[in-house]
């Protein structure tokens, strides 16, 4: 599918990501990893992406592979580097937690291989790739102080 | 995503249903920052309906948290499902939110 980066159209994604994982044999904890997922990846370029004002297009695909889901999200966008993202703050007090970088934290955390290319002519391509129906060891809770 | 306020003696309940995502967030953020201001900084948010959160649905708990905070009250969660109680926990909210198995035991955390 194909929208127009407008905040307005993140429900409209969101159901196509949910009814296309469903169709493809994603179970509910591997759709919200790709909704979660899918979601940041748009609003990053929604809200960072094109120029305010001009909406640009988002294009999407999902496709199911034997064990696996990919889902490629493409824009013609101003380039960006996902390793530049910022380091999300998950040990701060209250008082001082800064909620910044925790998107593209929680894709890398959902996903388990990402892969970003800037696209010829301008724009970028980003590669989401979930495997279905792993179950994951639960050192990642501790492992940031929780 | 629906909001409904309770208002209970000691403690507003916020019941929320539905998506806490980019397009809806910015709304979930008003509701609950308008209880703050309006001086109801004890607040338990109902999340049984919430079926699902993103990075948006973080900022709005970790402003309102600050704000109930910095003002002497609290906010807290009930009823978090499992798929949501995994970001919370992957983000580090889990470390600085008080999450409780229910809307009743949340609030009666309030008096203790």
């Amino acid at each position: 599918m194909t929208i127009a980066a407008r905040i307005e159209n993140l429900p409209a994604v969101l159901d196509f990501v949910e009814r296309s994982s469903r169709e493809a044999g994603a179970g509910e904890a591997d759709v919200f990893a790709l909704k979660l997922s899918v979601e940041e990846a748009c609003v990053n370029v929604i809200l960072h992406g094109y120029p305010a004002g001009e909406p640009g297009p988002i294009e999407l695909s999902l496709c199911g592979e034997a064990d696996a889901v990919r889902v490629t999200v493409a824009d013609r966008a101003l380039s960006f580097a996902p390793d530049d993202a910022p380091e999300p703050d998950l040990d701060s007090g209250w008082e001082d937690r800064r909620p910044g970088g925790l998107g593209w934290f929680l894709i890398r955390k959902m996903m388990d291989a990402v892969e970003y290319e800037p696209l010829p002519g301008g724009g970028n391509r980003l590669t989401l790739i979930k495997r279905l129906g792993v179950v994951e060891e639960p050192h990642e809770e501790s492992e940031h102080g929780n | 995503m629906e909001i409904e306020i309770v208002d209970a003696a000691m403690v507003t309940i916020v019941r929320i249903r539905g998506s806490v995502d980019g397009l809806t967030s910015d709304r979930l953020t008003g509701a609950l920052g308008e209880q703050v201001r309006t001086g109801r900084t004890r607040i338990v948010a109902d999340f049984a309906g919430v079926e699902y959160i993103s990075s948006a649905g973080l900022r709005t708990l970790l402003a309102t948290l600050k704000e109930a905070r910095q003002k002497g009250g609290d906010f807290r969660l009930a009823a978090v499902s499992p798929d949501v109680h995994r970001v919370l926990d992957l983000s580090g909210f889990t470390s600085i939110l008080k999450l409780f198995a229910d809307v009743e035991s949340a609030v009666g955390s309030f008096g203790e």
